[in-house]
């Protein structure tokens, strides 16, 4: 089954300077499975995520992209990666506010609900907050694990609701010592690995990959 | 400065399983000479498996806008799926015409948004497609692979867009270069990715 990634630029792989993030490790690992198995195995990877994108952006451009992208009849899962970016805050408030991040992502979810298949939602991961409160790039965005968790738990309770598989990632980097968060808010190689592998995890269990 | 890649299976990446493509390894590469944010590239990856260039006229412009930056740089990488011909049909999935409006379209409409690079054809083994399954619907006695080609270079040429030509990349190895006689292995992917490279260097874009 064909996987679409609707994500922003920790799905776009943005800072992983080895494999370009876990979605194209995820998109290698089908080609792999592919030339293993002579064609009869895997299926590809869709990236389709933006660098800077909110729940927001994504809304707008969600219904021209599926367009393109929905290969005759067949059926394909869709994996959403967003809300880091609702979640920072700008001048003291978040980028996009609490209650219109929640209508955005169940927006979002009927959406694909209704175009796809399956519907996967993964959740936020943590920052280093040294390096993301300020964020050393851009001192004017500021990323604190409070306002994450908070997003991240919406998330995980609308994914419950509207019945979508929720692949948490809270856990699975350090938020302590930075070694996963070199710039405190996109992951590292090693840190994408560590995504990939929970995300294949699932899909295998679910039946996708 | 965004650089938009719109393609089809080669350009999404099909089937390096080393480092995802050749879109993929200039993400990378560009992304491993990041100093600071300020030198931020962003590289996106829009090949869509099967497109044509019907396709992608009907979609190019919103996923440009979608995608929107100051300074903009647009690959196209399409047309290697309009050449193949159906055998029931006995005429190519786009025929040449058709092709050929379409592609000017796809320059004009790129061209209101950044510099445009055409990417022309990736050598094509159709004695070594012909065999596979899911090429069992196309007829390649009679392929269009070069004329379609050639066309390319010709309409980048009356638009004055860079056209970086791959004919020859593979000299004819496609045991190295090539899955199926259509996809490149990793390696076949890193030549074009070189190829790619030396000219974006050439023209200061990265």
């Amino acid at each position: 089954m064909r996987i679409l990634v609707f994500g922003d630029s920790i799905a776009a792989g943005a800072f992983d300077t080895e494999s370009n993030g876990w979605v194209s490790l995820l998109a290698m690992y089908q080609y792999q499975r592919i030339l293993d198995s002579k064609w009869t195995e895997g299926d590809s990877v869709v990236n389709v995520s933006v660098s800077g994108d909110t729940t927001a952006d994504l809304l707008q451009r969600i219904d021209s992209d599926l367009a393109s992208r929905k290969w005759q009849e067949e059926s394909f899962a869709a994996i959403l990666a967003i809300g880091t970016n609702d979640a920072a805050k700008v001048s003291g408030n978040n980028q996009v506010v609490f209650e219109e991040f929640t209508r955005n992502v169940v927006s979002l979810v009927s959406t694909l609900q209704e175009k796809s298949s399956r519907v996967i939602m993964l959740g936020l991961p943590p920052v280093y907050e040294k390096l993301s409160s300020p964020w050393c790039f851009d001192t004017t965005a500021d990323w604190q694990n409070a306002e994450l968790t908070r997003y991240d738990a919406e998330l995980k309770r609308i994914a419950a609701e509207e019945g979508v598989l929720f692949v948490p990632l809270q856990d699975i980097l350090d938020r302590y010592s930075g070694q996963h968060l070199p710039e405190g808010l996109h992951p590292n190689a090693e840190g994408h690995r560590l995504i990939f592998e929970r995300v294949k995890g699932v899909l295998e269990k679910a039946g996708i990959l | 400065m965004h650089i938009l890649v719109f393609g089809d299976s080669i350009t999404q990446g099909f089937y390096d399983k080393e480092k995802g493509g050749w879109v993929n390894r200039l993400f990378i590469d560009v992304s491993a000479s990041l100093e600071s944010y300020n030198d931020f590239l962003g590289v996106f990856n829009l090949g869509i498996d099967s497109e044509t260039t019907a396709g992608l006229l009907a979609r190019i412009e919103n996923e440009i806008i979608a995608r929107q930056s100051d300074e903009m740089v647009i690959i196209i990488d399409i047309g290697g799926n309009d050449t193949f011909k159906f055998k029931e049909k006995g005429e190519n999935a786009v025929p040449f015409e058709t092709f050929r409006q379409n592609y000017s379209k796809l320059i004009t409409i790129a061209q209101k948004y950044g510099r445009v690079f055409c990417l022309g054809f990736k050598d094509f083994n159709p004695e070594q497609a012909k065999n596979l399954s899911w090429y069992k619907d196309y007829d390649f006695t009679d392929n269009d692979h070069a004329g379609y080609d050639r066309e390319i270079e010709r309409l980048a040429r009356e638009h004055g867009v860079i056209h970086i030509g791959m004919t020859g990349l593979f000299e004819g190895d496609f045991a190295q270069y090539s899955h199926d006689g259509d996809h490149p292995t990793a390696a076949g992917h890193e030549l074009i990715y070189q190829r790619v490279k030396s000219v974006l260097k050439q023209e200061n874009i990265i």
